[in-house]
């Protein structure tokens, strides 16, 4: 499913005093089937994006197109939202949060049930995603606040991942969970995208940019300020959108500067840039 | 969300807002006598009513209370004011004058009274929330708390623990906003879940509000549990003596508010009393000299 | 001289399940040690011991020479200060000039001297004209300076930071480190205890303790994590990218000293 944002505009508090614009003409076009990473500082509004990629805010002006579906902010056209959000589904930050049901897989069942899978099917489904989340059997009928932080938040995306949505958006995803449990969330990520998902991640973490990312999105006021792969990203000039830099691109810059010529749009991890240096000598 | 807004605190810096929070809790109060005193002549009492609330009008015009959002509550409260009516109608009152008749329905009387006294009920339910909209539309939640504390002080010689009230109530102050985050937060991802919060048989509503309750009640217990170390990593100690950061203090403007609205007090208490145990003063009669129908 | 000292501790939230197990440590005064190790290795557990909060089953903690018990704690709670992870549920009071003063209200500090010492410390901490404002109107990195402030307002001996950036974006977590610098460099004699996922964060301490599954497998200078790489894989951390660097070039055949920037590797390199 293909996502094409045209000309979006979205307000908080629209005609009050307190008005805030989030959002102002975004046009965007997300790649299919690959992973995109949306960065930016806070209040930039990269979460105001998301959410109305699945129609949670609807849009002042403009308009989201999901495949067949459409966000604007004409009525009419918004009746199938639930199954937008069925095709589109977020994951927001500390999904643990939306746990609530007595058993880890009735947990995972309720969005099924939501759209209708009957119990025993439901259960089944369950199933099946907390196996691809590497959750254990033994976890099953217990409850879900007994968990680890990590667990819970595996837990919290098999209860998405259930919907089988072909488009997944995650709001950062590895927030306070140590390196471990990020890894093991990030790798998920990547297994899903194999299995043929689009994949948006928004997130603070340029480690996941570098090492996850085919696309990155960059905003900053409210605009689209950059578009394009991590590399090309990194080897610009991005102090203007007051973002880190990761190390590695650091010291690459270090070495041009001392005149070392290298072939910038292959370096995505350090081996990569021992494998050149490797070549030179 | 709307409905919240009704009597939140507004950052003015009007001549209301400056008074002693404790000040403005004994006015409160006073009011509140006001609006319940009733003399026997209607006419009278509604014309004192109607002072008041003119001068209630003035107080919110100088506060800078929004009269709409007065307005948009009043509205939201029709149905309490149509079941009052009806009860007002249809409940029998010995107290009514029986000889005038407004109308029948299928033979049953509705007296007159029964329209003045919703009236009455109506008025005073209506500067009843005038008044409490005054008082928390000018005053930050957290100086109430520290004035009704001022109130509870008395209280500590039967060991009531007004100190502890006042911090429990501030800290319930302190993250209404929080929560009220937290629950939109919690909306946006069950929604994503498949839950329809706005649509759907009652049963499927009790579940999203299900899947709503139990998260947040799961969330607001882990904050309570941290806040609770953060305060005892802190230091803090409920029974050990404190002192105070916050001081209340009461102004030249404070006695300017009070000695008006004692005089205000004082005027309708002198009408009720002479009313009520000497002459019985009906104020439209005495001003044009036509005797009301009633 | 010993600031903390810790002696065969052990505790269990649930019998036979103990979450620190026979710990001894020693932190001196002055000193930046880094707690690492991954969620449920026991620094949060540890962390609370420290400030009282849990009571431990065996072993002794002394603080500044006071041995750590029920009758002492509120004396060991002036000189010891923690600053939690999640900047909204420490935050006590209704606006940034009422939670600096908590502290303060509970050592019953008259009041002309708290108005004196809260714009100070908010001062230090760069909240000076965030006073009068709300928790709803700041960021998460402004909330937790203002944590920082409280807890510094009673001048402890020692600054427990659990997790104190976890939870912000890379511009307040990076506000919470120059804060944590500037600290050190007014006060040397404040001991900083940070209990951190982040070994970026942790390479700029004094010294490194990594615990896994209530002991500590690892307690040494950052410059030293280098020579440690069969340690740090074992337990699945991650290292430092220029200490993943230098091993890395050091293989290529070139020559890097513990003390090299990254200028100085950049440097080798293209000699």
């Amino acid at each position: 499913m293909q996502i094409k944002i045209n000309n979006l505009s979205y307000t908080y508090l629209a005609k009050t005093p307190n008005e805030v614009e989030a959002l102002h003409d975004v046009n965007l076009e997300i790649p299919e089937g690959k992973i995109t990473s949306i960065i930016g500082h806070t209040g930039s509004g990269k979460s105001t994006l998301i959410q109305t990629l699945n129609g949670l805010l609807i849009p002042t002006s403009g308009e989201v197109h999901v495949g067949e579906y459409v966000v604007t902010n004409k009525k009419k056209k918004n009746k199938k939202i639930k199954d937008l959000r069925k095709s589109l589904a977020i994951v927001f930050q500390f999904p643990e949060y939306q746990l609530f049901e007595e058993t880890v897989e009735k947990d995972v069942a309720f969005g099924l049930k939501n759209y209708g899978v009957k119990e025993p099917e439901a259960i089944k489904l369950a199933h099946k995603a907390l196996n691809e989340v590497g959750i254990d059997k033994s976890f099953y009928k217990r409850s879900p606040f007994e968990l680890s932080g990590g667990e819970k938040r595996r837990v919290a995306i098999a209860g998405i991942i259930a919907l089988n949505p072909d488009i997944l958006v995650l709001d950062e995803p590895t927030a306070g969970l140590d390196p471990l449990g990020s890894k093991i969330i990030l790798s998920l990520v990547e297994k899903f995208n194999k299995e043929g998902k689009t994949i948006i991640i928004v997130t603070h973490d340029m480690n996941i940019v570098l090492n996850y990312s085919d696309h990155v999105v960059v905003m900053n006021d409210g605009k689209v300020a950059f578009e394009g792969t991590p590399s090309t990203l990194f080897n610009g000039d991005i102090s203007k959108y007051s973002i880190d830099v990761p190390e590695l691109f650091k010291f690459v810059k270090i070495l041009e500067s001392k005149g070392m010529k290298l072939d910038i749009s292959k370096i995505r991890t350090l081996d990569d840039l021992i494998n050149q240096l490797k070549e030179k000598r | 969300m709307n409905n919240l807004t009704f009597g939140r605190y507004s950052p003015f810096n009007t001549f209301i807002h400056k008074l002693d929070p404790r000040n403005k809790i004994f006015l409160m109060i006073v009011l509140f006598v006001c609006v319940f005193l009733k003399v026997t002549v209607w006419s009278s009492t509604l014309i004192m009513a109607g002072t008041l609330f003119l001068f209630m009008i003035c107080i919110m015009l100088i506060s800078k209370v929004s009269v709409l959002s007065l307005l948009k509550s009043l509205g939201a409260m029709w149905l309490l004011f149509l079941f009052l009516l009806i009860i007002y109608m249809f409940v029998p009152n010995p107290a009514y004058d029986k000889t005038h008749v407004a109308f029948t329905i299928n033979n049953y009387p509705v007296y007159y009274d029964a329209f003045i006294q919703w009236g009455y009920i109506v008025i005073r339910l209506v500067m009843m929330l005038m008044v409490t909209m005054i008082l928390t539309s000018t005053t930050k939640p957290m100086d109430l708390t520290y004035g009704l504390e001022w109130y509870l002080t008395p209280l500590k010689i039967v060991k009531f623990p007004s100190h502890i009230v006042a911090m429990t109530l501030s800290i319930a102050l302190r993250f209404i906003p929080t929560l009220i985050d937290e629950t939109n937060r919690i909306i946006k991802a069950q929604s994503s879940r498949g839950v329809d919060f706005n649509h759907g048989g009652i049963f499927k509503r009790f579940r999203a509000i299900f899947a709503l309750i139990i998260p947040l009640f799961v969330s607001a217990i882990t904050r309570s549990e941290e806040l609770s170390d953060a305060m005892e990593a802190r230091g803090y100690d409920p029974y050990a003596k404190r002192s105070r950061y916050r001081k209340l203090q009461f102004h030249l403007c404070d006695l300017l508010a009070l000695i008006v609205a004692i005089l205000v007090f004082g005027a309708i208490l002198t009408l009720v009393i002479y009313n009520n145990h000497f002459v019985q003063v009906d104020i439209i009669y005495w001003i044009s000299g036509v005797r009301p129908i009633l | 001289m010993k600031c903390v000292s810790i002696k065969n501790l052990s505790y269990a939230y649930i019998k036979d399940r103990p979450v620190i197990k026979d710990l001894s440590l020693d932190i001196n005064q002055g000193e930046y040690v880094s707690l690492v190790g991954h969620n449920g290795c026991g620094k949060s557990t540890l962390a609370k011991l420290l400030v009282g909060l849990l009571f431990a089953n065996q072993g002794s903690i002394e603080i500044c020479g006071l041995e750590l018990n029920n009758k002492n704690i509120n004396e060991i709670r002036k000189k010891v200060a923690i600053v939690f992870q999640n900047p909204d549920n420490q935050f006590i009071g209704a606006t940034v000039e009422d939670d600096i003063a908590f502290s303060l209200e509970n050592m019953n500090v008259p009041r002309e001297e708290m108005l004196s010492l809260v714009p100070e410390y908010a001062k230090k901490v760069g909240m000076e004209q965030f006073l009068t404002k709300e928790p709803g109107y700041l960021s998460g990195g402004q909330k937790q300076r203002v944590a920082i402030a409280d807890a510094l307002i009673r001048n402890p001996e020692i600054l427990i930071l659990d997790e104190a950036t976890s939870m912000l974006d890379p511009a307040g977590k990076q506000d919470i480190l120059d804060l944590v610098k500037k600290m050190r460099s007014e006060n040397p004699n404040l001991t900083i205890i940070s209990i951190t996922h982040d070994i970026n964060e942790a390479y700029d301490s004094d010294r490194i303790i990594l615990m896994h599954e209530g002991v500590s497998v690892l307690n040494c200078k950052p410059s030293e994590l280098f020579e440690k790489n069969d340690i740090i894989s074992k337990y699945n951390l991650d290292l430092p990218f220029i200490i993943e660097l230098k091993t890395k070039i050091k293989d290529l055949g070139i020559d890097v000293q513990e003390s090299d920037s990254l200028e100085d590797i950049g440097e080798k390199l293209c000699k």
